[in-house]
């Protein structure tokens, strides 16, 4: 009796009266079903943009950074597991910020962009909708930060208020994203497309677990995946692991594997590959594909050197290097 | 042999403490097995439903209506439309 059919993600779930989705928050009250953490988030903050990470975005904006309880993955190395892993029920903080008023916050704190991300913006999509929405209006970026499993249309929908995504493609696998993170392989891929093909501005992240996904093999197919699918000029972050939540048992990821990693998406045709989270690390800067001209120095996620014109381009070759610059 | 001969002499005395002792694992492992604070079945999660009403009634959690889902097919008894968004 009641029971509804939640059609935002691949799950599918069919939720009787009194229960949740998967992701937790998406409550049937009464053959309604209910997004119980609108206008509810329990983490917020303001980051530089380039820990989405997103490089090739209006560099050094300052980005007021949202989330809500709950996910529809159950990754095991989340490192956001106290809040993605919860409902909002369990959540120790949740604090009231309506859209309005969370675009009035980021607003007074001089931010140029808002960022959904934390546990998954797919989850409270209703409340980043919105959310996006208003801010479009007062003139502020929206960017997803997502592990991209939902279904085509809802994806569609809200990519006409998103300017930038930044989206986990955890393996190449279908078998590692059952096993490790409780999704399906295909979705995620549908939702790189779909972005892509809806104009927003498309970064990849691939967390490089030892023994798991780091098999070059592995990241050779995925990177020619998107050099096809999604372009070469698709920025590609390369991340460590370390140990987390239900995965503390594997060592993190060595150096060298990601910068064979690097190397690999490098020959397969990919720009610009990039090592994220290893302090000090020359992969953490952007260089021109065409003549190597350190374009972009990073120290961690602060813009160190910035030296594209004005227009976007390298300044000894004047090759256009892809991104949103203003 | 020895070794044999004392852990038939345990069974013999020690069986009601050990007898307890299994019973209550099996409790606790019935326990965590049937009632879960938050299980998984068929496509949702058992929650405390109490909790998550009184914190909406309390405006700490929110009653908004969610997008992209449907009610279950309407049965030939029921009079009820689905209701698509």
């Amino acid at each position: 009796m009641n029971e509804v059919t939640c059609e935002l993600c691949p799950r599918g779930c069919v939720i009787p009266e009194g229960a949740a989705g998967d992701c937790r928050i998406r409550v049937n009250t009464g053959g309604k079903l209910v997004a119980t953490t609108y206008g509810r988030p329990s983490s917020i903050q303001i980051d530089p943009v380039e820990k989405k990470p997103l490089y090739h975005f209006r560099p050094t904006t300052s980005v007021f950074s949202v989330a809500t309880a709950g996910c529809n993955l159950h990754c095991l190395n989340c490192q956001n597991w106290q809040l993605s892993q919860r409902g909002g029920e369990e959540m120790e903080t949740l604090y009231h910020l309506e859209p309005s008023e969370l675009v009035a916050s980021a607003v007074e704190r001089d931010c140029q962009a808002i960022a959904y991300t934390y546990s998954d913006p797919i989850v409270f999509y209703e409340y980043a909708y919105d959310s996006a929405a208003l801010a479009h209006e007062a003139g502020l970026s929206n960017i997803f930060v997502t592990a991209g499993y939902i279904n085509r249309k809802p994806l569609q929908q809200i990519c006409r208020v998103l300017d930038a995504s930044n989206t986990d493609l955890k393996a190449f696998d279908d078998n590692f994203y059952r096993r490790i993170n409780g999704g399906t392989l295909g979705p995620v891929l549908d939702a790189l497309v779909t972005q892509r093909e809806e104009g927003v501005w498309l970064e990849v992240t691939n967390l490089l677990i030892p023994t798991l996904n780091d098999d070059l093999a592995l990241v050779r197919r995925m990177a020619r995946w998107i050099e096809r699918n999604l372009g070469p000029d698709t920025p590609l972050h390369f991340s460590q692991f370390t140990p987390m939540y239900r995965m503390r048992n594997l060592p993190p990821t060595p150096i060298p594997t990601l910068e064979k990693a690097r190397m690999e998406a490098l020959d397969a045709g990919l720009r610009y590959v990039y090592i994220g989270n290893v302090f000090g690390h020359e992969a953490a800067n952007t260089y021109c594909p065409h003549d190597g001209t350190l374009l972009i120095r990073r120290s961690g996620f602060h813009v160190e050197e910035f030296n594209l014109t004005s227009d976007g381009r390298c300044p000894t070759c004047s090759e256009p290097i892809a991104g949103v610059w203003k | 042999m020895q070794v044999t001969h004392r852990l038939r002499r345990t069974l013999t005395h020690d069986w009601p403490g050990i007898l307890l002792v299994t019973a209550t694992l099996a409790a606790i492992g019935l326990y965590l097995g049937l009632k879960p604070v938050s299980a998984v079945g068929n496509g949702h999660r058992v929650i405390d439903f109490k909790t998550v009403s009184e914190l909406m009634d309390k405006g700490d959690l929110s009653r908004r209506e969610a997008r992209w889902y449907q009610a279950a097919p309407v049965q030939e008894n029921q009079s009820l439309p689905g209701v698509s968004n």
